[in-house]
């Protein structure tokens, strides 16, 4: 959420988090490249997750939020039901 | 003798000694019911160990086996936790309302035919109701009525479904059904409904986040995977189970990004990890049960926790609403970093019991080659992470906190629940063979391994850099995303007025018809002098409140002027 402004400190953890995050990665990667195990699914080559975890969140996304843009109606539609949890 | 007790039992006297007990004495005795029955069905051995005869049937009452001993472990346990949790609880009839539903819930379990079965299946809809209408709000009312509606439509076809077998065979016992048979899969309509299969889904994300605080943990828990727990047992194998899994899990989490309530997120993500189960018993290979089966188990404890976590944001705040939340991270940090161990169970982390279980499941769809599933199972798994793991608390402890929130300071007990709930997800996910153990059959299978290691690690990071990327597109907002109960919540009002209010109107016309003639009749028998006179001189005059003589003036000249004139004629002609 970009409810507030970033702050120095927010930066400098969030430049740590990504580095951590690539490091992660990386050391994955590696793994993968370097693990003798026989091929279990078609698409077991180096670095699909990589591409599946990105592609597939950014396909949920656009599925969802176009999916919500059809059906997405306003909080009293059922007749006020809603707008009390 | 101890081993002919049906665990069910035990929470029924729980509940009967609940309604009696004062305030202080129920909070300990809650935890106390639970923990009995556990240690009582642990003990148990396998077979029939209590029948019943009725109406010409033996009722089996208790029937134990390794299947129905680790769902009755887990029920019994996140009962005894959400009795910790709800510790601190003063309301009686949500106590016994739970107690009660818990008791349904290992009645299911451990019931060896399907008389009994339904029986308690219906005690379950009942405690469950209560807990959403203990919330005692307008919402909560009408997601109530709506569940009540819904359940008993599901328990119908349930019976439906048993009587129709009761009638071909003769055979109330519980096994393996076949899908040749009309009334099996009326039974299996009756099942998937309250496994929240789609279509017949949208009475969970309906009335789960209207429940109270504590009665959401336990529906989180209970309905849904006793269901499952059926499917299992009876419907192994049956491929529409295979495809409507796949379909759930991805359907909740689609409309899991939608929502904006915490606990509704929360709820769209039981129908999603659900479908991980529901395709797996649909694929019916022994290693698949096992999945399904240690998934319920793990997602029962994270599950709970996931709903404890935000319960507690709930008790403290009185909000439930991303875009009426943010920034609590000061106030509320051990939540968080709880409600984050059971994100990360979820999510299927490394070291957490959703990884040791949710890969079964995916390594069991790959096993029998159903490569398509194993896909867009791991793409759910994405969308978890997504919705629970990061944009919930994301809007939640991070961002900037609403000016007029208050933040309540929550009993320890609630802690104390979730930090053993959490305790048991860390547990399970670094010793994975205490679950394997208990499971069905034995597991041959090693969730630490590099390939599993390594895609989950990918998959994690990369949700999270789409996260990123996308935020303020998906930052929350207010709405109402309609789903499939827009087919009978739209028409009801439209249904209400043919149905109620038209058939009231009809009798309210005929009462009112009834009315005026016995008041017309009573008016008639008083006093008949104004009908006669109306017939006899006109409704006009008649109708007059008072009565005036000149009315009758006119005409009575003419009567005179002839009664005259017949004199007249008379005098006249006698005289000639």
């Amino acid at each position: 959420m970009e409810k507030n402004a970033p702050t120095p400190q927010g930066e400098k953890k969030m430049k740590q988090t990504w580095i951590a995050l690539g490091l992660v990665t990386a050391i994955a990667l590696a793994a993968q490249l370097l693990d003798p195990h026989e091929p279990h699914y078609p698409w077991d080559f180096v670095g699909f997750y990589v591409l599946f975890g990105l592609v597939g969140c950014i396909v949920l996304i656009v599925v969802a939020k176009t999916w919500g843009k059809l059906i997405e109606r306003p909080t009293d539609y059922y007749g006020g039901d809603d707008r009390s949890m | 003798m101890l081993n002919v007790i049906p665990p069910a039992f035990i929470l029924l006297a729980g509940t009967l000694l609940l309604a009696v007990l004062p305030q202080r004495a129920r909070a300990f005795a809650f935890p106390v019911f639970p923990a009995l029955a556990l240690a009582q069905l642990l003990q148990l051995p396998d077979g029939v160990l209590l029948t019943m005869p009725y109406a010409g049937w033996e009722l089996v009452l208790l029937d134990a086996d390794r299947l129905s001993r680790v769902f009755g472990t887990i029920f019994a346990l996140i009962a005894f936790l959400g009795g910790i949790y709800g510790f601190h609880l003063k309301d009686r009839g949500q106590q016994v309302a739970a107690m009660l539903y818990a008791s349904g819930v290992l009645g299911v379990v451990f019931a060896g035919d399907w008389f009994t079965l339904l029986v308690f299946w219906e005690i379950m809809g009942v405690g469950s109701l209560v807990l959403i209408w203990s919330r005692r709000t307008a919402a909560a009312g009408g997601a109530g009525m709506r569940y009540m509606l819904v359940h008993f439509t599901g328990g119908s076809l349930l019976l439906a479904g048993i009587l129709g077998k009761l009638a071909a065979t003769g055979d109330l016992s519980i096994g393996l059904l076949s899908v040749d048979e009309w009334y099996h899969w009326l039974m299996m309509l009756g099942v998937a409904l309250n496994a929240a299969v789609p279509p017949l889904h949208p009475w969970l994300p309906d009335a789960y986040p209207r429940g109270t605080v504590t009665g959401s943990v336990f529906m989180s828990a209970f309905t849904t995977k006793t269901a499952l727990y059926v499917l299992a047992r009876a419907f192994a194998g049956w491929d529409v189970l295979y495809y409507g899994g796949i379909v759930m899990a991805l359907w909740g989490v689609t409309y899991a990004i939608l929502a904006n309530d915490i606990r509704r997120i929360l709820s769209y993500h039981i129908v999603s990890q659900v479908g991980y189960m529901v395709t797996a018993v649909g694929i019916g290979t022994e290693f698949a049960l096992n999945g399904a089966t240690a998934h319920a188990f793990s997602h029962i404890l994270y599950k709970a926790l996931l709903f404890m976590g935000t319960g507690a944001v709930l008790q403290a705040t009185g909000r439930s609403k991303m875009t009426e939340l943010g920034g609590l991270l000061p106030q509320l940090k051990w939540v968080f970093v709880l409600y984050m161990v059971a994100a990360f169970s979820i999510s299927g982390a490394p070291l957490t019991n959703g990884f040791i279980s949710k890969s079964m499941v995916i390594a069991a769809a790959g096993e029998a080659h159903h490569y398509a599933a194993v896909l867009l199972l791991l793409l759910a798994s994405v969308g978890t992470f997504l919705s629970v793991g990061l944009k919930l608390p994301a809007g939640t402890w991070f961002g900037a906190k609403p000016a007029d929130i208050t933040v309540q300071p929550l009993p320890r007990n609630m802690y104390v629940g979730m930090g053993i709930t959490a305790f048991l997800c860390i547990l399970y996910g670094v010793w994975p063979t205490l679950l394997y153990n208990q499971l069905p059959t034995p597991v041959d299978y090693a969730p630490y391994s590099i390939a599993h290691l390594v895609e989950i690690a990918n998959i994690l990071v990369l949700t999270f850099v789409a996260y990123w990327i996308f935020r303020k597109k998906l930052a929350p907002h207010d709405a109402v995303a309609l789903d499939v109960d827009f087919l009978y919540r739209k028409p009801a009002p439209l249904v209400r007025t043919v149905t109620v209010m038209g058939t009231n109107r009809v009798f309210a016309g005929f009462e009112r018809a009834t009315l005026w003639m016995a008041s017309a009749l009573a008016g008639l028998a008083r006093n008949p002098a104004p009908a006669l006179q109306s017939l006899l001189i006109g409704r006009k005059s008649a109708n007059r409140r008072e009565y005036n003589a000149d009315d009758a003036r006119p005409r009575l000249q003419y009567v005179m002027g002839l009664v005259l004139l017949v004199f007249v004629l008379g005098a006249y002609l006698g005289l000639r």
